[in-house]
């Protein structure tokens, strides 16, 4: 217990000093001129205690307008020296310190001498003694109060329409990234709180984007002593309102119109008090702009304030044209500081056209090629609702959930597609034109509940109660009625080979499964009986099944008109699989350090686990009637070397090889088979094994580098090997048309490698950023076409480049580039490659006062082995302006697509074929937007 | 003079006082009356530059080689010739010479693979010259000299007594501490926190009894990490300190005396009827962690002339007013973290480093206090002294210059003032 409290008085120190006594330093630069030269000394102390007051705080005003000009904390040594203040004019310091009465003084920095040194500033303790209460009229702009260093948001005089952002970038040390993270004195914050509490579901943007500067009271920077991880805790940034402003609602009603009939419509209201928080968002538009949960739609309205980013653009990569409906609502409460319930819904609609044109190349043999082309027309349509409810207990030492979600999805497709081939040995061509009417409902409901219980060391009794164990319980049920109508119409220059379909499919299933999984850690710290050399952890994970679908297929009469049973396809089957996974784990670490200068940690780990799966089928059809039951050892182990060299790097080293087993399901043993899927007929294999994967990766991470200055290197490799793979025999008759089956194939193998870069460069205002991440997968998969073995090879690289600079958040600029490549080569066949290769640049501006400018520009160029190059760039901007008291009002101007170059390039490979083609896209648009943010803040107490 | 004697020798001579005594199977009785009560209130205590408080610092770096490299002190003990150090990162027991210089070393067992070869505290025989120690498992006592080379091991066989914390008095004599006892014999009047024992074994006398009545109780003691004996210089002297109570005893092989009594403000004070109320059973670690200001125990208790050094230890984590040294005569109490390094010190860290809030003022030979920095925290104060112009003594230039902020931590030797 003591030496916990030595522990947190040791890591108290060292984070005072590496985090905060940082702030040292003169702020606050103001609009300097020649007046601007002079410099003042001094000292804080309690004379009558006899001893200097560290971080102390010292503001200096103009004593004629009480305009702030700096601020500092004393040093170590009590003293404090600011430079840069105006000579010749009458200046004001106040001193002041927790538990003390501020004194100011009063003093002119000589013209001639450009220096003062001022007697020391002697404070005084408060009468009432109490720590709490600062006896100070005139909070200062920044204190260290124990360990949480704490800002005074009305000493930093910003602008009326300010937010939190806004705020923050004002402060000495803190630091806002361009992907939105947050860093003190390069410590990176992992919660932004708001009186304590996470906000509106704890996306920092909704915060630090909304809440106006002149709500907050004050920030506060402090390491989360709850964290667990008390080598390296978490650090908060805590914004605590105003006591008049603990409540209020802000939101945005926004509306654009643009050429081509574009528009896009925006709508969010949110209200907080202390104890609850409620918002309701909803969007339009057919610019691909789209989102998939209710936080990042409330993010997308946020009002922003000074630094005004374009983070919600329209995604030009997005297939199709598309109009996007969505809506949402959430809702948060807490009933006391243990029990919480949180709620969401959310609700979206997507309207889809998507017209494409594609080339596949088949390679059959040496000198046979299958080039099909491809023309398709497709009409989508994706409704669903969402809603979860999460009710969270925490007791002082185990926590209890439930977790529940409903869902209900709606699709529909029509798809006309006319696909030709020709098979460049045989000359043979076909033809194949078809229809398809998809509908297709679903209906689903998810039960997630726990309860969590760690041992812990009772201080009272002085001994460990309770146990560490982990219940978990998952339900979830599904219902899905699937109907279809498919029109098949097969010609062929082969005389007799023409095929003709017009089917209607209606398909009922329903599906439940049930989860229990277990985790009991560490069964011999029960004995009580000192350590032991290892741990031991039982887990277990029980999971059942249970599918029944009901597939009615009928084929046209032509004569009648009407549909007929087709007695081949329609069944009813009903599926139940039992998959049981109990595990021993054996745990063991070992950990060597000296103190103040390293600590090293091996830790290994294996886990036997066993796999026992029981699967069975019952169905109308006898050939789909299984019953088969499977045993597999599927164990696991690690190594992992950790080495944290105090102040130097800090290196991790990992090896984990892991084993897994695939199962063959019913759509691979015994499938229905639907003669009308007439170019690729999927037929069973009911001698399949499972497949058995032994994988193991090499993983190392370094991080290093000052607080300031930071890097960051990451690099895995990857290598697999599958026995038993499921892989497919394809058999092409001369006309393109493919029987397939899925068998096993002796050991395909697998390696690949993942490494990325990040550094971070800060000198003065100006920050650079570089990263750099690059992948390589090669595989080796064997297969059958035509009834021969086929080894096919493929190599992927992906390597990505980007530099940023970013001034004050005034100038953000950035340059990147991707080059991906995809290589094949397989026995008998030319090799086929492509390359993708994107260089993007781009820059904002936020200046003058309340305009907003920003552009990017991004040069596409397609290589690829047999077709030419497709280049293309995509050229944006926007120009956006502020207006209204509280700037509530926003006009932008957006002009998307500037060069008409837009195009959509599929690209994709697999064991032998490739494919390549255009799909329609988003294409040049300008749009006038406008927008209104209703604000208030402090609206219902007062 | 053995102790046996020199106890009978006392006890008739003040066998006739009463209060606090030792008693023992010879039922004797040895007392003291002159307790000194100082009413002494922390959150007043001053501060002041290094040069008006200390006579004298010297930093000793540790040498640093490849055998001498150790983590952080987890104890101190400082004798005629050297610096005797614990590292629980290296498992071992390192010998310094009073220069710096790396003498001898113990290994322990790699502690890390088999936590039963953890060396715990090791004591000091100044008569023999040797020191001994026992692991976790508590089988055996190993003896030592100060050339780090095993004199002997003694297995300690059934039955016989297992003590932990306790300190020479002589060459075969030992004061034993056992705090509270929750489990006393049925038959058993009272219990008490000190026995004389001779030969390892052979209980002279007992000292400092407590009422049956507040059992159990021991498994409700928040304890300082150091203590409870404290040396400062003279080999038969000690400072004995029992847990949540302000008393300094004075331990000698005459016997046990209250040395110094303090007196708290309320505000910081353990309520008087802590130990006796019903009402805190086994909720005063709980008390105690709720209102950190309660100064719970006293620890690293020394004395040099009129200078009194303890500390009053709290669970407030930014209680900079733990550290105390109280000017016996003068009254002047200073707060050892207030204490600005200045020029004297080459402005190099004295207080508050990484290791201070567990061993703090770790060792007194009398003469000085003791306490250490990690070389990191020597070099990170170097560099920011480089726009001062400071001159280093030639040890500290060569260690700076020659070392990294990766050698082996540095010893501050304090010399106080004599009058503050």
């Amino acid at each position: 217990m003591l030496n916990a409290l030595n522990v947190l008085k040791m890591i108290r120190n060292i984070l005072f000093s590496l985090i905060f006594l940082c702030l040292s330093f003169n702020v606050q630069a103001q609009k300097k001129d020649s007046i601007y030269v002079g410099l003042v000394d001094g000292l804080v102390r309690d004379s009558v205690h006899n001893y200097v007051l560290k971080s102390a705080t010292l503001s200096i005003y103009r004593a004629d307008n009480a305009q702030l000009l700096s601020y500092q904390l004393a040093n170590n040594f009590g003293k404090f020296q600011f430079k840069e203040l105006p000579v010749g004019i009458r200046l004001r310091i106040t001193a002041s310190y927790i538990g003390y009465q501020s004194i100011s003084q009063e003093f002119i920095i000589p013209a001639n001498t450009r220096k003062i040194i001022l007697k020391a500033m002697n404070l005084e303790r408060a009468e009432n003694n109490l720590q709490e209460v600062n006896i100070v009229a005139e909070r200062p702009p920044v204190r260290m109060k124990g360990d949480t260093l704490e800002f005074n948001a009305d000493a930093f005089k910003l602008d009326t329409n300010a937010v939190v952002e806004d705020l923050l970038r004002k402060l000495p040390g803190v630091t806002i990234w361009s992907d939105g993270l947050i860093t003190v004195n390069g410590k990176k914050i992992s919660n932004v709180l708001v009186d304590g509490k996470l906000f509106f579901g704890g996306d920092t943007k909704i915060a630090t984007q909304n809440l106006p500067k002149n709500a907050v009271d004050k920030i506060q920077v402090y390491t989360d002593k709850e964290d667990k991880n008390v080598v390296d805790p978490n650090t908060n940034l805590n914004i605590v309102l105003k006591k008049d402003k603990k409540d209020g609602y802000f939101g945005k009603i926004g509306m654009g119109y643009g050429t081509d009939k574009r528009y896009a419509f925006d709508g969010m209201l949110s209200g907080f008090t202390a104890k609850t928080q409620l918002s309701l968002v909803g969007s339009r538009n057919n610019v691909n702009k789209t989102a998939n949960d209710v936080q990042t739609l409330i993010g997308y309205s946020s009002f922003k304030g000074e630094g005004i980013e374009q983070d919600y653009q329209s995604d030009f990569s997005k297939q199709g044209l598309n109009e996007f409906s969505s809506g949402g609502a959430t809702f948060a409460h807490e009933f006391n500081k243990k029990t919480s319930l949180k709620a969401d819904y959310f609700y979206s609609d997507s309207q889809n056209e998507v017209l494409d044109q594609v080339q596949t190349l088949v390679t059959l043999n040496e000198n046979a090629l299958l080039v099909q082309d491809k023309v398709g027309t497709s009409v989508n349509g994706n409704t669903s609702h969402r809603a979860s409810a999460n009710y969270t207990h925490n007791y002082e030492q185990a926590n209890f959930y439930i977790n529940s979600s409903l869902q209900g999805q709606q699709r529909y497709s029509q798809n006309a597609q006319v696909m030709e081939s020709l098979n460049t040995e045989t000359n043979a061509q076909s033809k194949n034109k078809s229809q398809q009417d998809n509908e297709d409902r679903q209906t689903g409901i998810n039960l997630f509940t726990g309860l969590a219980m760690k041992r812990y060391y009772d201080n009272a009794s002085h001994h460990s109660k309770s146990i560490n164990l982990e219940v978990v319980y998952k339900y979830g049920g599904n219902k899905r009625n699937y109907e279809s109508t498919r029109i098949t119409e097969f010609t062929s220059n082969i005389p007799g080979e023409g095929q003709y379909f017009n089917r209607k499919y209606k398909t009922d299933e329903n599906n439940a499964s049930h989860s229990l999984s277990t985790n009991f850690s560490d069964l011999l710290g029960l004995l009580n009986s000192g350590s032991h050399f290892f741990t031991v952890n039982f887990k277990n994970e029980l999971t059942s099944y249970d599918s029944r679908e009901e597939t009615w297929v009928g084929d046209l009469n032509t004569g009648s008109q009407q549909y007929i049973s087709n007695a081949n396809l329609t069944n009813t089957s009903h599926y139940r699989s039992l998959n049981e996974r109990p595990g021993l784990e054996f745990t063991k670490s070992i950990t060597k350090s000296l103190s103040s200068r390293y600590s090293k940690t091996w830790s290994m780990n294996f886990f036997a686990q066993a796999r026992l799966f029981d699967q069975k089928n019952n169905s109308d059809k006898a050939f789909q009637k299984l019953d088969k039951s499977y045993a597999h050892f599927i164990p696991a182990a690690s190594i992992n070397y950790k080495n944290d060299q105090y102040g130097h790097y800090y290196h991790n080293y990992s090896l984990n090889y892991t084993t897994s087993v695939s199962y063959p399901g019913i759509y691979q043993l015994a499938p229905i088979v639907d003669d009308a899927n007439v170019y690729y007929l999927h037929l069973g294999n009911p001698v399949l094994k499972p497949a058995y994967t032994h994988e193991a990766v090499l993983k190392f991470t370094h991080a290093g580098g000052q607080t300031k200055n930071s890097e960051f290197i990451s690099v895995n490799l990857t290598a697999g090997i599958t026995k038993d793979h499921f892989s497919d025999s394809s058999n092409y008759d001369a006309l393109g048309r493919n029987v397939h089956y899925t068998v096993n194939v002796s050991d395909r193998k697998y390696i690949g490698y993942y490494g990325s870069l990040y550094e971070v460069y800060n000198i003065k205002d100006h920050q650079f950023q570089v990263s750099y991440t690059s992948s390589l997968n090669y595989g080796r998969n064997p297969g059958y076409i035509n009834g021969s073995e086929v080894m096919t090879k493929s190599l992927n690289t992906n390597n990505q480049l980007s530099l940023g600079y970013s001034f004050k958040g005034l100038v953000n600029t950035g340059l990147s580039q991707s080059l991906l490549t995809y290589n094949r080569t397989q026995q008998g066949s030319s090799d086929n490659s492509y390359k993708n290769l994107v260089t993007g640049i781009n820059a904002g501006l936020n200046w003058p006062k309340n305009v907003f400018i920003s552009s990017n520009l991004n040069y596409n160029k397609s290589i690829s082995s047999y077709a030419e190059d497709v280049n293309f760039t995509i050229w944006n901007a926007n120009v956006g302006y502020r207006f209204l008291k509280g700037n509530n009002g926003e006009v932008k101007f957006s002009a998307l697509d500037l060069l008409h170059q837009n195009t959509s390039i599929i690209n994709y490979g697999d064991s032998n074929s490739i494919t390549r083609g255009t799909v329609n896209v988003l294409q040049q648009y300008f749009m006038v937007s406008l927008a209104y943010y209703p604000r208030k803040f402090g609206s219902i107490k007062k | 003079m053995n102790l046996r004697t020199t106890i009978k020798t006392i006890l008739f001579a003040l066998s006739f006082a009463a209060s606090l005594a030792v008693y023992g199977q010879d039922d004797v009785t040895l007392v003291s009356t002159n307790v000194t009560r100082l009413r002494v209130d922390p959150s007043n205590a001053s501060g002041g530059s290094a040069s008006d408080i200390f006579e004298g610092a010297i930093y000793i770096p540790l040498e640093t080689t490849k055998e001498s490299t150790f983590g952080q002190i987890s104890q101190l003990e400082v004798t005629d010739e050297y610096f005797i150090i614990r590292d629980e990162n290296t498992n071992s027991i390192l010998f310094f010479t009073k220069a710096g210089k790396f003498h001898a070393k113990i290994q322990g067992g790699n502690s890390n693979l088999d936590y039963t070869k953890r060396i715990r505290d090791f004591k000091v025989n100044r008569w023999t010259k040797e020191i001994i120690f026992q692991n976790t498992m508590m089988m055996t006592w190993f003896h030592y000299d100060f050339n780090g080379k095993k004199l002997k091991e003694i297995e300690i066989r059934k039955g016989e007594p297992h003590f932990s914390d306790f300190v020479f008095l002589g060459e075969d004599k030992l004061v034993v501490s056992s705090g509270y006892n929750d489990y006393l014999p049925a038959n058993a009047k009272d219990g008490h926190f000190l026995d004389y024992v001779q030969h390892f074994k052979d209980t002279l006398a007992t000292a400092l009894y407590y009422s049956k009545d507040i059992l159990p109780i021991n498994d409700d003691v928040l304890s300082p990490s150091t203590g409870p004996f404290f040396n400062y210089g003279i080999d038969t002297e000690f400072f004995y300190i029992k847990p949540y109570n302000y008393s300094i005893y004075k331990v000698t092989p005459k016997g046990v005396s209250e040395a110094y009594q303090f007196i708290f403000p309320l505000f910081s004070a353990l309520p008087s009827d802590f130990i006796q109320n019903p009402d805190f059973k086994q909720k005063r670690i709980k008390y105690i962690e709720h209102n950190t200001d309660k100064i719970f125990a006293l620890s690293n208790c020394y004395q040099m002339k009129d200078n009194l050094i303890f500390r009053a230890n709290t669970m407030n984590v930014d209680n900079k007013e733990e550290d105390l040294i109280y000017n016996l005569k003068t009254g002047t109490l200073i707060a050892y973290n207030h204490i600005l390094t200045d020029e004297s010190t080459c402005f190099l860290p004295i207080g508050e480093g990484y290791n201070f809030g567990n061993t703090g003022l770790m060792a007194c030979d009398g003469k000085s206090l003791y306490t250490d920095f990690s070389s990191l925290e020597m070099f990170q104060a170097y560099e920011k002294n480089a726009d001062k112009s400071i001159k280093y003594s030639p040890g500290l230039t060569a260690y700076f210059t020659k070392g990294s902020n990766r050698d082996n931590p540095v010893l501050l030797q304090i010399r106080l003032k004599e009058k503050l």
